[in-house]
């Protein structure tokens, strides 16, 4: 039996005993399950990360509930984002109301489409997958997975910006 | 281990009293509309916790211990930053998660009650009063059993710092779902200057709101079997409405509005009315409600019929609807609904009778193939008390897909509505009231068509959303009856033509239809100023 310490028994209980209250507040503001259970295990990183403000707080529930809320969100924008940036590509900066389906983004961005930044962001963005599932797909962990996307969010967005 | 404080020793007898579609509602909303802080999150997770018992998720443990093997195996171990795994953009405005920390939450007696713009403010009020128990925080959900007030079969409890209202009534129907299923109401006296602004959907009530273009004035009903209306107040004046007893909460705060809450006997409605009125003027409100009934329409007409004639006011005509629709043919179409009593039928003695069904309910289908003689199509719908009839030179297919076709109408949407649809779509959303309307339709294939008006005088935000939407396409001029329209195309295939009608008000169709079609569509627009 490995050596514990006292914080992660707290953590691993907590998260339990939270699991199914928080993963149905997730898959209701989200509507995908995997996607709520990633954003339930991003949120407990946070609070790992952060053990000792966590730990301190009057209400480690509530404190767990809003960070969940800010995951949620940043997930929401980031979503929205990436998915903006996919569309603007070759629509100089203009944005269509309703975005196309994916096999006419694919048609619609051919000339980046076949990039490999392209199809990790359409992962992300228009599949919702999580992070999980395609660090999966490319055998890397969830962290490497997470670096790549933010490069090539920037690399994505620079060739935009050239574009304008 | 460490004790947590707090943790399951909430009763959550009252949030288990709410619907599911309530709670549901109250976590979006609250996730939608409050900043950081405004939340109480102890509320939002005995939401959840509520719904999820509901789910009977919590006792299996729903996937926990798999979930946390994943956490140790996959997440934990790069969790050193406390950077959220969706901080792709850290470097611009949006906020990491790890970099909010949460705040601890004052006790409730400590709290100060926001105070947010008027619309803002009313709209959230008009959205759930429910919400102000999550959103406002501080509401403890013991009953302190003090006196109680009945408003014909409503009752007002007192809770720490609020009244709730509740139906007390046993053997109470799940609630209808709204607006169709319950009575319609609408004022028959407004204050000078107010219309309808807004019809949005809520789950179990009704909500309608009116401005004079600074004000606004919100009135809800919902049925018996509702969840409840909460009112953050503990001082209301005792009126009367038609004589019954009914409860005022003045404004406190010239930032505040009065709300009125009383309800109706026969029906088991409970109203509010929440506006910046005089006491007098409010009741005059409430006093002016009126049921009235839907109106119903064929949404789908063969291509080229139009409409002729149409008589649907309660003065002229009482007991239901007749629409007549005329083809460049000169062929005739007549649609007809009314409360059920004596329907003559003449000209079918030498039609072919069929047994059909139009949604359930059996149909007497008079085919009649000549040249120049009419197939005619009645039914009756028993549970609403109305009776069918189609008449004109149509085939069976085209008879039933008008049949089939038919759909409720609040009064104000049939002042401005499509009277063609291409072949396939049917209506299934709509918004909006006397100022601006937006009609939603469904093809098939999935695909959606959209049809939105607004008055001249309203039409600024809808003007700005045309012009976000079509910004950078093509555009050519066409010419929809006596008016210049516009018509874009975008990439993805969906058409959008727009033009001003007479009145100045502006229309919109999108949809991935083609150019005849938008034009087809457009130029069947029923105004009020196309009646003879």
């Amino acid at each position: 039996m490995e050596d514990r310490r006292p914080w992660e028994s707290t953590v691993e209980q907590l998260y339990k005993d939270m699991y199914p209250v928080l993963h149905v507040y997730a898959l209701r503001i989200l509507g995908d399950s995997a996607l709520a259970e990633e954003a339930i295990q991003d949120a407990f990183c946070i609070v790992c990360a952060k053990r000792e403000q966590f730990l301190s707080s009057a209400n480690p529930r509530s404190w767990i509930m809003c960070t969940l809320k800010h995951v949620l969100q940043n997930m929401l924008r980031t979503q929205t984002k990436l998915k903006k940036l996919l569309l603007s590509l070759d629509m100089g900066g203009s944005l269509p109301a309703e975005a196309p389906d994916m096999m006419s983004v694919d048609v619609l961005f051919s000339d980046v489409s076949d990039s490999e930044d392209f199809r990790l962001l359409k992962r992300i963005a228009l599949d919702r997958c999580t992070m999980l599932e395609i660090s999966e797909e490319l055998g890397i962990s969830v962290e490497t997975c997470k670096k790549r996307v933010q490069r090539a969010r920037k690399r994505l967005q620079e060739k935009i910006n050239r574009i304008d | 281990m460490a004790e947590i404080e707090g943790f399951h020793d909430k009763n959550p007898d009252a949030l288990a009293q709410m619907h599911t579609a309530d709670l549901e509602a109250l976590l979006l909303q609250d996730f939608q509309i409050s900043d950081d802080g405004d939340s109480d999150m102890d509320e939002i997770f005995r939401i959840a916790q509520a719904l999820a018992e509901r789910e009977d998720a919590l006792p299996a443990g729903s996937g926990a211990e798999q979930a946390w093997e994943v956490f140790l195996e996959k997440y934990l171990p790069f969790a050193g930053s406390g950077d959220s795994l969706y901080s792709l953009y850290e470097d611009d405005e949006a906020r990491s998660a790890g970099a909010v920390q949460p705040q601890p939450f004052a006790r409730a007696e400590e709290r100060r009650p926001f105070r947010r713009p008027l619309r803002r403010r009313l709209l959230r009020a008009a959205a759930c009063f429910l919400a102000v128990i999550v959103l406002g925080g501080g509401l403890a959900l013991a009953f302190s059993a003090e006196a109680r007030e009945g408003l014909s079969g409503w009752v007002r409890e007192i809770y720490e710092s609020c009244f709730v209202y509740r139906y007390h009534a046993s053997g109470v129907e799940p609630a209808p779902d709204p607006p169709f299923d319950v009575p319609i109401y609408r004022p028959s006296w407004l204050p000078a200057g107010y219309a309808l602004d807004d019809v949005p959907v809520f789950s179990g009530q009704v909500v309608l709101v009116y401005t004079d273009g600074t004000d606004i004035l919100i009135l809800q009903y919902m049925p018996a079997a509702a969840s409840g209306v909460y009112v953050l107040d503990d001082s209301p004046e005792h009126v009367a409405v038609n004589g019954a007893h009914a409860d005022l909460y003045p404004a406190k705060t010239e930032n505040e509005v009065d709300t009125l809450i009383w309800s109706d006997r026969g029906s088991g409605m409970i109203f509010t009315l929440s506006a910046r009125l005089s006491a007098e003027d409010m009741i005059r409100v409430a006093e002016s409600l009126e049921a009235v009934q839907p109106v119903y329409r064929p949404m789908s007409v063969p291509t080229g019929y139009q409409v002729f004639y149409e008589d649907d006011s309660p003065d002229s005509s009482p007991s239901g609807t007749t629409i007549v629709y005329t083809h460049e043919s000169r062929d005739r179409l007549t649609f007809r609904c009314k409360t059920v009593g004596m329907l003559q039928i003449s000209d079918i003695e030498d039609a072919e009778v069929k047994q059909v069904q139009v949604r359930d309910c059996p149909a007497d289908l008079y085919l009649d193939s000549r040249e120049g003689f009419n197939s005619c199509l009645v039914w009756t719908d028993s549970e609403k008390g109305l009776i069918f009839w189609i008449s004109g030179p149509l085939s069976e297919e085209e008879l039933l897909e008008m049949a089939e076709s038919i759909q409720p109408m609040l009064p104000e949407q049939t002042l401005h509505y499509p009277t063609w649809l291409p072949r396939g779509y049917t209506r299934n959303g709509r918004s909006g009231g006397g100022t601006k309307i937006q009609l939603t339709y469904t093809g098939r294939d999935g695909s959606t068509l959209t049809y939105r008006y607004t008055l001249k005088e309203w039409s600024e935000e809808l003007v700005a959303e045309l012009e976000e939407v079509t910004a950078g396409l093509e555009s050519r001029s066409l010419a929809v009856g006596q008016y210049d329209a516009r018509l874009y195309e975008r990439p993805n295939g969906i058409r959008d033509l727009a033009w001003n009608d007479g009145s100045g008000g502006l229309c919109w169709i999108s949809g991935p239809l083609s150019e005849e079609e938008l034009v087809h569509m457009a130029e069947s627009v029923k105004t009020e100023a196309s009646f003879p």
